[in-house]
């Protein structure tokens, strides 16, 4: 039950994307396609567990123990770079289906901030290894959901007359917004 | 001459994050009230400052090879120096900017400007100084700005002071989440309109 | 090859100092930052709690003290006194909530062996729904138990009322004020010499 709470308010309620402003530069970037949103958001699920994993562990067997908790900032994003490359040197030799569908998504994902703020977020609140885990996975699947419907919406765009002065990022944000408003709604399911 | 140009360029030309589109998350995310959207576009543009500086008296050091790697570790050490400063001065703002404090590190603008202006040859470290403060000033004005406009819908205050009298219902959709999309989304709009003519983006 | 060692000598350097930069600017604002934590995070617990509840005429948060732990660590302990006389101490304890810690000020009357209140500090549960067990009625439910009284929510067999829609939260406040009181009963002796000192 604690659980289900917990990836509830995950994917809807807290969305990391619409309700903590996390990530928003891919999700304009690359959200024009429905196949480019997919893969994206793929890649975000994927490096999202991973890295939660490792830097909780460091945090919690590394920077806690030895007082340096003050580092956690820097030490996180070079984690995180540094896997990311590792990530993408590992798929490139062992899959070619997997480097063609998530591949080009990789070097874009070290300054996702989603990816920092969901490792930050769990170390500062001392999630448990399974809360943890089930919080990583539920944030980087809202995110994609998020992404994936925003891609949807956007690829009506095309066919609708949209104000000069509000296209592109502009009425993308504004979307975004009315996508938020639904969201919020699912605020007071969990409490 | 150049340094005058580079400084003023980030106040209207390739003002962030409207004109130059980065560092959207914490334009959404601490404009919920003018003092904080300052305090976060202060703190920015202490990070870029020191580290537009830095890795310009640094470009002849650094292997292309592992740039990024230093580029990351130079800001990523500045954002702690804010961390721990705003911390010691600054508690009220820190708590109130929670995450994003650390999130100045993947602020795209930081090392989007050490990329694509510090590391250049033809910038010099005071160009590069200039670069940093009018690019960091320009993003204050915006999340000031920003803020003020929520924080007046959406609470009837500015600053903290109440200036729209006491039959002024706030519309409380501006301080949540989809307003700050929304508010964010027109402004983009509004300085398109502005702009149309002499930039094209 | 050359290129190699030159990209790790100087990652090397920046990343030294980097080190001492921030090594040395820890250090020189550690005072300060604990400072601020009292003033703003647990100040105001300690103030709701030794002031307001107890009616303490001292400043508790300046007539702090530290509690020496069996098992090492410290413990910061808050006394409250009314006109010179020790009424109660308060300290903090913590417990996993919904997504989060929750912090709680405890303030023992030790001469009774009674609770004389609890402030939550700063709980970073979603926001106007966890955070209500900060509010009063719920924390008015403390004041004048006894310690040996079932600290729970109801629905565990308790005596005290949940929160609704925030049980979660409830029982997380229980569970550090229960936490609160084990460790003050294993600690007692080594929390009340260290009370005489600011006697």
């Amino acid at each position: 039950m604690e659980y289900f709470a917990l990836i509830i308010s995950a994917i809807f309620v807290k969305n990391i994307l619409l309700a903590q402003y996390l990530g928003n530069c891919p999700f304009l970037g690359v959200s024009r396609k429905m196949d480019t949103a997919i893969g994206m958001g793929m890649a975000v699920i994927f490096v999202m567990t991973l890295a939660t994993i490792i830097t909780w562990s460091l945090q919690r067997y590394f920077l806690e123990p030895l007082n340096l908790v003050y580092l956690q900032t820097i030490i996180f994003i070079l984690v995180i770079a540094a896997l990311v490359q590792f990530v993408e040197m590992f798929i490139k030799k062992s899959s070619h289906d997997l480097y063609q569908a998530l591949g080009i998504y990789l070097p874009l994902i070290t300054t996702n901030c989603a990816i920092l703020g969901v490792a930050i977020i769990c170390a500062r609140e001392g999630h448990t290894f399974p809360q943890m885990l089930v919080f990583a996975v539920a944030s980087a699947v809202g995110y994609s959901l998020a992404l994936i419907l925003f891609a949807g919406l956007r690829e009506r765009f095309e066919i609708s007359r949209i104000p000069k002065a509000l296209s592109g990022t502009a009425i993308g944000l504004v979307t975004a917004g009315l996508m938020s408003l639904a969201f919020f709604s699912f605020f007071g399911m969990v409490a | 001459m150049s340094v005058v140009k580079e400084f003023t360029k980030g106040l209207w030309k390739d003002i962030p994050p409207f004109r130059l589109v980065l560092g959207l998350c914490p334009a959404l995310a601490v404009t919920k009230a003018a003092d904080n959207g300052i305090g976060m576009g202060i703190a920015t543009t202490f990070v870029l400052v020191s580290s537009n500086v830095l890795i310009s008296m640094l470009k002849n050091v650094i292997p292309s090879r592992v740039r990024l790697a230093c580029y990351i570790v130079v800001i990523a050490t500045f954002v702690v120096v804010v961390e721990l400063l705003a911390q010691a001065y600054f508690y009220p703002l820190y708590s109130a900017l929670g995450i994003f404090v650390p999130l100045i590190v993947v602020n795209c603008i930081i090392l989007g400007r050490a990329e694509a202006f510090a590391s250049k040859q033809r910038n010099s470290v005071f160009d590069s100084a200039a670069d940093g403060f009018g690019i960091g000033l320009g993003f204050t004005i915006s999340l000031g700005f920003l803020g003020a406009i929520r924080e007046l819908l959406g609470n009837g205050t500015i600053f903290g002071f109440h200036v729209m009298g006491t039959s002024y219902e706030p519309f409380k959709f501006m301080v949540e989440a989809p307003g700050a999309f929304v508010c964010l989304g027109l402004m983009l709009g509004i300085m398109n309109v502005l702009g149309r003519g002499s930039t094209t983006s | 090859m050359k290129d190699m060692i030159s990209s790790v000598l100087v990652l090397t350097v920046i990343c030294a100092g980097s080190a001492l930069l921030l090594t040395g600017i820890r250090d020189s604002t550690s005072q300060q930052r604990k400072e601020q934590l009292l003033k703003y995070v647990q100040g105001p617990a300690v103030k709701k709690v030794l002031v307001e509840i107890v009616g303490s005429t001292n400043d508790p948060i300046s007539d702090r003290t530290e509690a020496l732990i069996d098992d090492g660590s410290k413990l910061d302990l808050f006394v409250g006194k009314v006109d010179g006389k020790l009424k109660a101490i308060a300290f903090e304890a913590q417990a996993e909530g919904f997504g989060g810690t929750v912090s709680v000020m405890v303030g023992i009357d030790p001469e009774n062996e009674t609770l004389v209140g609890i402030g939550v500090s700063a709980p970073k549960e979603t926001p106007g729904v966890g955070s209500r067990v900060a509010e009063e009625p719920f924390g008015k439910q403390f004041p004048g138990l006894s310690l040996d009284e079932n600290i729970a929510v109801k629905a565990d067999g308790g005596v005290i009322d949940a929160v609704s829609g925030a049980t979660i939260s409830s029982r997380a406040a229980c569970k550090a004020v229960r936490r609160g009181i084990e460790l003050y009963r294993s600690q007692k002796d080594n929390i009340l010499s260290a009370i005489q000192s600011v006697q």
